[in-house]
């Protein structure tokens, strides 16, 4: 090889290497990270906390991740706290350790960068307390004040800012006990404030405010809660006030709520119930099972609904009522193509704690317990003597005052687990694998459940129960993405199952078409949450369940969403937390380490759109309501998102490279697009629908060739909107269908979104 | 005629059957009820329906109907049937409440509150009334909230609602209304029992009913209020010139024993050192004569530090001048702690009035008054005479101060080796007792420390 040529290429290495340490050295981590402290000896663990279960799911889908410190053990350090956005608190009650705590607030106030404060300060009003308090809230242009103001003090108010104030209930007119906490300086934006007296003098009472050091809302004014009734509402707007909180800057939220522009949908079941007999009518006397009722009459006559479907082995054991047609009911249900295999479990767990330190003498008592102080019965003695292993009754939890269902062989954490997971499987058509665990019982694994999932290469999901109706009249009720612990991190389901609804599987047994209210609130305005329609094998036995689960069914299917399986959409939510986002200019970002997560959103974004030009990887993008949704190239695991003012569909494209995939109802990937061209691969349920726009005006030509040969050919006619619509009648839910898209020859304007079948 | 006798033989058994059919066939509630006893809900609610679209079917059967329906059936049947019933007795309890429960798990919430306000009206049960204005105060509907419980006064709620309730009818000026509500409220703890006792303190004030408001209050003080609350109670007395009511609650017994330091501080800090004085003569008139200079000790603090003392200068006088012995000894016991606060000079006035008998009960006062004096005698003969194991600190300080220039090495060791013996020398005394014991030339591990942890190692 020449010199100079060598010579070069040394050089030109040498160059890249530069270059790209000058790239990472521009770019900024985006942190989202918010510290959140809580005191395990009121709140034993994260998921226990108010902060959990009240603000963690608004900074979620702020794009947050809340990285929970126990104060009583261990204080954030330094670098945490330079790393992080913010600290936040919701004591429930003042601190056990409440003197180290504000020591360590008074040492740290230099690096906290916002502090907020929802409720209790996390001790006592003395002057040493609030002198530590105050060296941060005075940042927010607030002081703690030695008073108090008493329930019931009569008051005027000030100051109400109704886009914080009011969000589901207005503040109380009687005001509750709390603190008072006056304005100091000018830098507080006060969002709801009174006059009272306190202190024998008039003072401004500060109870919602902002500033500069973060945010304040003092007890009982920014959630609502009744123990009587046991619900609650915001009465704050927890996403404005925690933007506000945090001064969010403009970045990619990593989005779980929308794939590929649209809402995403997704189904799965437990399999409690598998061998119970159906009680509808129609099959009386049959002996039909509900498992069989299930299967013929919402998986195989939805054949475009994908469906998970968590199989509890120990169904198949005789010794726990299985019958002779259980497995190869299950060898039908997961032969088909729309099922996903997963696996609830072996033994049913219902109190998984109980398990984290098995004792199993300890279970056999529980056992002898329930069964009550008489001896075994007839039967289990006959049993006993003729050779034959004990009696249902002796081996099967009939309540849930046990912790699992079926308790004959010692529980073992691998062969619940793993040991299910491969089990399971098997029970699949060759090639077909398992991909996914379904959390059973109460479904608060510990860590090492978790991380078995994890080490069988398997996704987790379940709990969270979420619900967002007139009987959970409220945001509040709506779970964030996943439950920490330790080190690992449970997948919360989207929504509810029917056991909410029907008194625990007792009555009312139609009550989940309530389920609708739901899924549209947690839609709109804001979407909050994809669709998830979560249910048991035992709404089979029932007419009214199952036909609550019907009209789920036919409605999703008149709704313009992505159906996916439940694993994809646990590997959405995964990604959530590991994506990593880095700021490489003004309006542009890099995102990588997404895992299954391909949608970014930006929230307020009217006045942008994407320039697919100088973005990498990015599909397309959409709007919904006020909000900006960018669909990425799975393939693509070093997107780069850029943004520029909102063009207002000025100017036509010139080629299909500024072609936008605005919406589809199939997953995508190897996606191409040029000048000439636009192709990629899909698959998905249901017909594939894809819209796209900038697309200049004329007639292309689509090919789409499927499975088994099946094909299709189409004439698609773009008008002077740049809009293409596309839908595919052809089976994608296996393999793939390839698409391509290619411009035809100059045509006269047609009216747009007309296609001709060829 | 056989075969007549045959013909009217059948007749008369197809008769006998067929009445048999019309007396024993099931009526519409018999025909669900056996179909649910079956077990077959889901057929029993479809036969049910049937036979209520076609009009049929009496009260008991409908009741039946909606039950079904709610567990097995279609919503909308269930509320059809419930509306029949209403229809039938818009005021009938039972339907009223099926109504409530369907509509608590629809999302109707107007018709839900709608129901559940006939309910309350009907019924007047605490229970139903709670429902109503808790649903409506989540809701936000704080107006109507205001209004049921305005109207349900003689309806007993918990014990939230109905501080609440008295707290919307003293806003009213329902004062007796809210005065019912709150004096049958029973709170045992929590947030709402100061919430409870306070506002119906209040209320009894507004309503001229002061002297059981003071009772209430004193009763309240005997179980356990907090001194804070005691002196906000008192406060409110006296802030309305209710003076004689004030002093009684100001200096009423809290049963605990202790000194009301808190009760009084806060009294005097609201401007009250009248009633703080009070409090404090009421305890020292409560415990053994040797705890009474703590109280006067508390009250000459609080008189100095808000600068009250012209009242402390008329107490001051009064006592020093009376022909009793005791009231001379608690004079003496004051000036003694007005001398320790602000020293010789602001006793000069009535310095006078001091008799030296009792002025010796005071020892280290006495040796204080004798220096001022000069009278080096009487100082060494009164610090001889100080009960050095239960001095304060201040008053250690003071000791020695005196001791350092009135007494020698010697006598300074002699002194304080006793207390230190008994293992009861104030702290600030012991590097006193060493220097002395050094000065003295007394080498004696009983009064050096050092040497007597030593000595009980080795033993």
């Amino acid at each position: 090889m020449p010199f100079a040529f060598r010579a070069s290429c040394v050089l030109g290495l040498l160059l890249g290497v530069l270059l790209s340490c000058v790239g990472a050295a521009s770019a900024a981590r985006v942190d989202r990270t918010v510290i959140a402290l809580y005191d395990s000896t009121l709140e034993p663990t994260p998921s226990d906390t108010l902060i959990h279960t009240n603000a963690e799911m608004p900074l979620n889908h702020l794009g947050f991740v809340l990285d929970y410190y126990d104060v009583s053990q261990d204080l954030p350090s330094r670098d945490a706290l330079g790393e992080a956005d913010g600290v936040l608190t919701m004591f429930p009650g003042n601190l056990r350790h409440q003197s180290a705590y504000f020591r360590w607030l008074r040492q740290n106030a230099d690096v906290i960068r916002k502090l907020i404060v929802l409720g209790e300060v996390g001790g006592d009003l003395t002057d040493e307390n609030r002198d530590s308090i105050n060296a941060l809230f005075e940042r927010i242009g607030l002081r703690v004040m030695p008073q108090f103001v008493e329930r019931g003090t009569s008051a005027e108010r000030l100051a109400t800012d109704e886009t914080v104030i009011g969000f589901e209930v207005p503040p109380d007119p009687i005001l509750p006990a709390h603190p008072l906490v006056e304005p100091r300086g000018e830098g507080a934006e006060i969002a709801l404030s009174y006059e009272v007296n306190a202190g024998r003098r008039v003072r401004t009472d500060a109870v919602v405010a902002f500033g500069e050091g973060g945010a304040y809302a003092a007890p009982g004014f920014f959630l609502y809660y009744d123990d009587a009734l046991n619900m609650k509402r915001w009465i704050v707007d927890p996403f404005v006030f925690f933007h506000r909180a945090l001064d969010v800057p403009v970045f990619p939220v990593p989005d779980t709520t929308t794939v590929l522009g649209r809402r995403l949908y997704f189904s799965h079941v437990d399999g409690d119930g598998w061998n119970s007999v159906s009680q509808i009518e129609r099959y009386r006397g049959t002996d039909t099972s509900a498992a069989e009722v299930m299967i013929a009459e919402l998986f195989e006559a939805y054949p475009d609904m994908p469906v998970s479907l968590g199989f509890v082995l120990g169904d198949l054991d005789p010794d726990f009522g299985a019958r002779p047609d259980s497995e190869a009911l299950v060898r039908r249900a997961f032969a088909l193509p729309q099922v996903e295999v997963a696996s609830h479990s072996r033994t049913h767990p219902f109190v998984w704690g109980f398990f984290e330190h098995y004792d199993r003498a300890r279970e056999l008592e529980l056992m002898a317990s329930a069964r009550g102080e008489q001896a075994e019965t007839v039967i289990d003695r006959l049993s006993r003597l003729a050779g034959i292993g004990p009696s249902q009754d002796a081996v099967v939890a009939a309540y849930h005052d046990l912790p699992r269902a079926y308790m004959r062989d010692p529980f073992d954490l691998e062969n619940e687990i793993g040991g299910a997971l491969a089990e399971t499987e098997a029970l699949a058509p060759e090639g077909k694998p398992i991909a996914l665990f379904q959390w059973t019982g109460n479904a608060k694994p510990f860590e090492a459940a978790i991380a078995a999932t994890r080490a069988a290469g398997v996704r987790n999901i379940n709990g969270g129960d979420i619900r967002f109706d007139d009987q959970r009249p409220s945001t509040g009720y709506i779970a964030p993405i996943s439950r920490f612990v330790g080190g690992e991190r449970q997948i919360y389901a989207v929504n509810a199952n029917e056991n909410i609804f029907t008194d625990l599987w007792t009555d009312r047994f139609s009550g989940f078409v309530q389920m609708r209210e739901t899924f549209e609130r947690t839609g709109a305005p804001l979407r909050l949450r994809g669709i998830n329609l979560y249910y048991h094998t035992y709404s089979a036995e029932r007419a009214a369940s199952l036909d609550a689960i019907k009209s789920h069914l036919d409605w999703v299917r008149t709704q313009d969403v992505i159906a996916i399986h439940a694993s994809r959409y646990a590997a959405i939510a995964d990604g959530f937390f590991s994506t990593r986002i880095e700021a490489i200019g003004p309006m542009e970002w890099r995102v990588s380490d997404r895992d299954g997560l391909d949608t970014l959103r930006f929230d307020a974004a009217g006045d942008r759109e994407v320039d697919i030009a100088r973005s990498r990887g990015v599909l397309g993008s959409s709007r919904f309501n006020k909000s900006l949704y960018v669909a990425l190239d799975p393939a693509e695991r070093q997107a780069v998102v850029a943004l520029a003012p909102f063009s207002g569909n000025g100017g036509e494209p010139s080629g299909l490279a500024e072609a936008n995939l605005s919406e589809g109802s199939w997953i995508v990937s190897a996606f191409s697009r040029g000048e000439d061209e636009i192709s990629f691969d899909a698959t998905g349920f249901g017909p594939g629908e894809f819209a796209f726009r900038d697309v200049p005006q004329g007639r292309y030509r689509l090919d789409a060739t499927g499975p088994a040969g099946a094909a299709e050919d189409l004439e698609v006619d773009v008008g002077a909107d740049g809009l293409m619509r596309i839908e595919l009648d052809m089976d994608a839910r296996q393999d793939s269908v390839r698409v391509s898209i290619v411009p035809l020859s100059a045509q006269e304007p047609v009216p747009s979104g007309v296609e001709e079948r060829a | 005629m056989l075969l007549r006798n045959t013909f009217w033989a059948g007749a008369g058994v197809g008769f006998a059957a067929l009445l048999a059919v019309l007396v024993i066939a099931p009526g519409p509630f018999e025909a669900i009820s056996m179909l649910d006893r079956d077990q077959r809900g889901e057929a029993a609610a479809d036969l049910g329906n049937t036979i209520f679209s076609d009009g049929e079917g009496d009260v008991r059967f409908v009741e039946k109907l909606a039950d079904l329906n709610r567990s097995f059936g279609d919503a909308k049947m269930q509320e059809r049937a419930i509306d029949t019933l209403l229809d039938e007795d818009p005021d009938s309890e039972l339907a009223l409440r099926r109504a409530a429960e369907y509509l608590s798990h629809t999302q109707d919430i107007d018709a839900y509150i709608e129901i559940l306000t006939r309910l309350a009206d009907v019924t007047s049960k605490p229970k139903d009334v709670e429902l109503l204005a808790r649903t409506l105060r989540l809701w936000g509907e704080f107006d109507a909230e205001e209004e049921i419980l305005a109207s349900f006064v003689d309806v007993p709620l918990s014990p939230e609602l109905s501080l609440r309730q008295a707290e919307i009818l003293a806003r009213a000026d329902r004062g007796e209304d809210a005065y019912r509500v709150l004096s049958r409220t029973v709170v045992k703890n929590g947030p709402e029992k100061w919430a409870t006792q306070s506002l119906l303190f209040d209320t009894m004030l507004d309503l001229g009913r002061t002297q059981e408001a003071t009772r209430d209050a004193e009763t309240w003080v005997r179980a356990g209020l907090s001194e804070e609350r005691q002196a906000d109670l008192a406060t409110r007395l006296a802030n309305q010139g209710l003076t004689e009511e004030a002093m009684a609650l100001a200096g009423a017994d809290r049963a605990s024993g202790k000194l009301p330091q808190a009760l009084a501080w806060s009294l005097g800090n609201q401007g009250h050192v009248d009633l703080a004085r009070e409090a404090v003569h009421a305890w020292i008139d409560r415990v053994p004569e040797d705890k009474a200079i703590d109280g006067l000790r508390l009250y000459g603090r609080i008189a100095v530090s808000l600068n009250s003392m012209r009242p402390l200068y008329g107490d001051l006088y009064t006592l020093l001048s009376s022909d009793r012995p005791d009231d001379r000894r608690t004079g003496t016991d004051l000036a003694s702690v007005v001398y320790g606060l602000q020293g010789f000079a602001a006793i000069a006035g009535i310095r006078h009035l001091l008799d030296a008998e009792t002025v010796a009960k005071r020892p280290l006062f006495a040796a204080s008054l004798a220096k001022a004096d000069g009278r080096a005698n009487a100082i060494r003969q009164y610090l001889q005479a100080v009960d050095i194991d239960h001095l304060t600190k201040d008053e250690a300080i003071e000791w020695r101060s005196l001791a350092e220039v009135s007494l020698t090495p010697s006598e300074i060791a002699t002194i304080l080796r006793q207390s230190f013996a008994r293992n009861a020398l104030p702290p600030p005394l012991v590097p006193v007792l060493r220097q002395a014991a050094e000065q003295a030339g007394f080498v004696d591990p009983i009064f050096d420390p050092r040497l007597r942890d030593e000595r009980s190692r080795r033993s």
